[in-house]
């Protein structure tokens, strides 16, 4: 038999029913790679290997007494440390929040307890989930498992690396422009921001909150499936989560796809497309097809102006949002401030880092005075242009698909020392996040150079398990998830 | 949109943010690279666009006005994470200077 921890949650929910295998043995399993190969990749903040292990035994207890449990009882489960676990280190990658303790457990955390699945580690992040490369961290750099001298991307670097690593088979990151879906695509693994209000932030550390949502990252559309309905669902102490009832995602896959019709927008297809990406785009395109679905060439014209709405509008939102780290109630504070201005000042100074600093000085000069008109007001107005145009191609389309990144990973320090380029590997992403809709990276397809590359599909509002049902149907007729990282195979 | 320089210094201390003088000339780059690229939205035509047009398909979200505590963490939980804390209070520099 294979290893426990190169299994899928479906193959592993069967043998620990039966009793082939227990949620201890399970969780050795991932624990013995995460000791031998997490050197390589740097995915982890923490490990709670005490805490699993304590949890291990108590679920399997549960199974010993023949109880029916929830489908994902006893698997393992990384999160990205801008999600609050009680009496844990969340420090968003930040020096800011190095030595903080969460007092309380995010809505997320308390609905993967109830359905006992077990918290394995703090998944590393770009400080704040600001980057698309991991980089921005300021403890470590998480490496591309396909590549260690790869981006695994951003900001969600560790969860996905971690999932493509095997370190545990699923994992839950934040998405605010990309940052779920681009590093599932440049880690070759399946990630899914769901639609905004379909789970709950509380809890999750804020960066833009009308943008912010929680998701999960998993190999296989199925699993990600089953891991939505564990955390989806309304909370009232999230006043933007939506009174929509949660389906069995993982039980409605396996509907018909054929007739659904595709649009794919020229913006993320003619121009600024890698060659590579490009191919695996057509290619999967043409392989739904045979399927009975169709496709064909759309105009998203707001598309273009993503990253220009993003550098106003997200970065406002997070100036607004981060003003609560001033260095008094929790945090770093400075110790040489002599008055109450500059604890402000030298608290944040020396506490946040590079990135986010940049994007806090933006934000507070487009919400400033003079300048509010012309950058947040213009950003506001462009969105409204995107969602209307968005909801005309719904209309006529089942799904839009994109590339997820419009090229494959790219080197660490490749893009450090220029923004923009760094900002434009999520031109395709942002849009879903600007008008709610749900989108799900899945793997489809390798560049000559074994770096894997991902398909985005959006869908129309709450409609999760039309985009699941379409990307599970694409991974029945591929084998790009089943491919695993070379230092695995030597394993 | 003409494109600004933007006041680093006035715009920081907006902010409530140092940085240091030697990291100035780079902050001034990557910002006056992205307020740069931003001009792109002038290709745009917003003029049409109504700001005040809200969609009310969601009704508010209002609870119920009575008095709720939906956190039950206790006081010495919240005050570990507090950076100086005396006498049942946050402690912090005077605002003119400190005067312990």
């Amino acid at each position: 038999m294979k290893k426990l921890h190169l299994l899928t949650t479906i193959e592993l929910n069967k043998l620990l029913k039966n009793r082939t295998i227990t949620c201890q043995q399970l969780l050795h399993s991932y624990l013995e790679n995460i000791n031998k190969n997490e050197p390589k990749i740097d995915a982890f903040l923490e490990i709670y290997k005490e805490n699993a292990l304590t949890k291990a035994a108590q679920i399997d207890k549960l199974y010993d007494k023949g109880d029916p449990l929830p489908f994902l009882a006893g698997m393992p489960i990384v999160i990205k440390n801008n999600i609050c676990l009680k009496n844990k280190k969340i420090t968003c990658a930040s020096k800011i929040l190095e030595n903080f303790v969460s007092p309380y457990d995010a809505t997320v955390i308390n609905k993967l307890e109830k359905n006992h699945l077990i918290p394995l580690g703090a998944t590393n992040l770009d400080e704040f989930a600001m980057g698309s490369s991991g980089e921005n961290s300021a403890f470590k750099i998480t490496k591309n498992p396909w590549d260690f001298d790869y981006v695994p991307g951003g900001s969600c670097s560790g969860s996905a690396a971690a999932v493509a690593a095997h370190f545990a088979p699923l994992s839950l990151g934040s998405d605010t422009g990309g940052s779920i879906r681009q590093p599932a695509a440049l880690c070759g693994i399946v990630g899914l921001k769901p639609t905004y209000g379909r789970v709950s932030r509380f809890g999750l550390v804020a960066f833009a909150s009308s943008l912010d949502q929680i998701g999960p990252f998993a190999k296989t559309a199925q699993e990600a499936a089953h891991l939505l309905s564990v955390i989806a669902g309304h909370d009232a102490q999230d006043s933007t989560s939506a009174p929509v009832p949660v389906p069995d995602y993982a039980q409605n896959l396996g509907q018909d796809i054929k007739g659904l019709k595709i649009g794919v927008p020229k913006e993320l297809f003619e121009t600024g497309i890698h060659p590579e990406v490009k191919e695996a785009l057509v290619k999967a395109l043409e392989l739904l097809k045979k399927q009975g679905t169709s496709w064909e060439i759309i105009s998203l014209n707001t598309i273009k102006y993503s990253v220009a709405i993003y550098s106003i509008l997200a970065f406002a939102e997070a100036a607004s949002n981060l003003a609560r780290f001033d260095g008094i109630r929790y945090g770093f504070s400075a110790k040489d401030a002599e008055n109450l201005d500059e604890l402000y000042k030298k608290s944040r100074g020396q506490g946040f880092g590079d990135e986010v600093t940049t994007r806090i000085i933006l934000g507070t000069f487009s919400l400033s005075s003079g300048y509010i008109d012309d950058y947040y007001l213009k950003a506001k107005k462009a969105i409204l242009l995107m969602k209307k145009e968005f909801h005309e191609a719904l209309k006529k389309y089942d799904f839009i698909v994109t590339p997820t990144s419009p090229t494959p990973a790219f080197k660490i320090g490749e893009k450090i020392n220029d923004p923009i380029a760094m900002y434009l590997s999520d031109l395709a992403t942002e849009s879903a996040n600007y008008t709610g809709l749900p989108a799900v990276s899945i793997p489809c397809g390798f560049t000559k150079n074994n770096l894997p590359i991902g398909m985005q599909i959006i869908g129309n509002h709450f409609e999760e398990g039309k985009i699941l049902n379409l990307a599970d149907r694409f991974q029945q007729l591929t084998d790009y998830h089943t491919k695993m990282p070379e230092f695995l195979e030597e394993n | 949109m003409t494109k600004p320089k933007i006041d680093l210094d006035h715009i920081c201390d907006l902010a409530k943010i140092e940085i240091k003088d030697q990291d100035k000339k780079k902050y001034q780059k990557n910002l006056d690279a992205i307020l740069t690229y931003v001009q792109k939205l002038d290709e745009l035509d917003l003029d049409s666009i109504d700001l005040e047009t809200k969609n009310n398909s969601l009704s508010p979200p209002l609870r119920i006005d009575e008095n709720s505590s939906p956190l039950k963490t206790e006081l010495s939980t919240i005050i570990k994470n507090a950076p100086a804390w005396q006498d049942n209070h946050f402690k912090v520099p005077g605002i003119i200077g400190d005067i312990d």
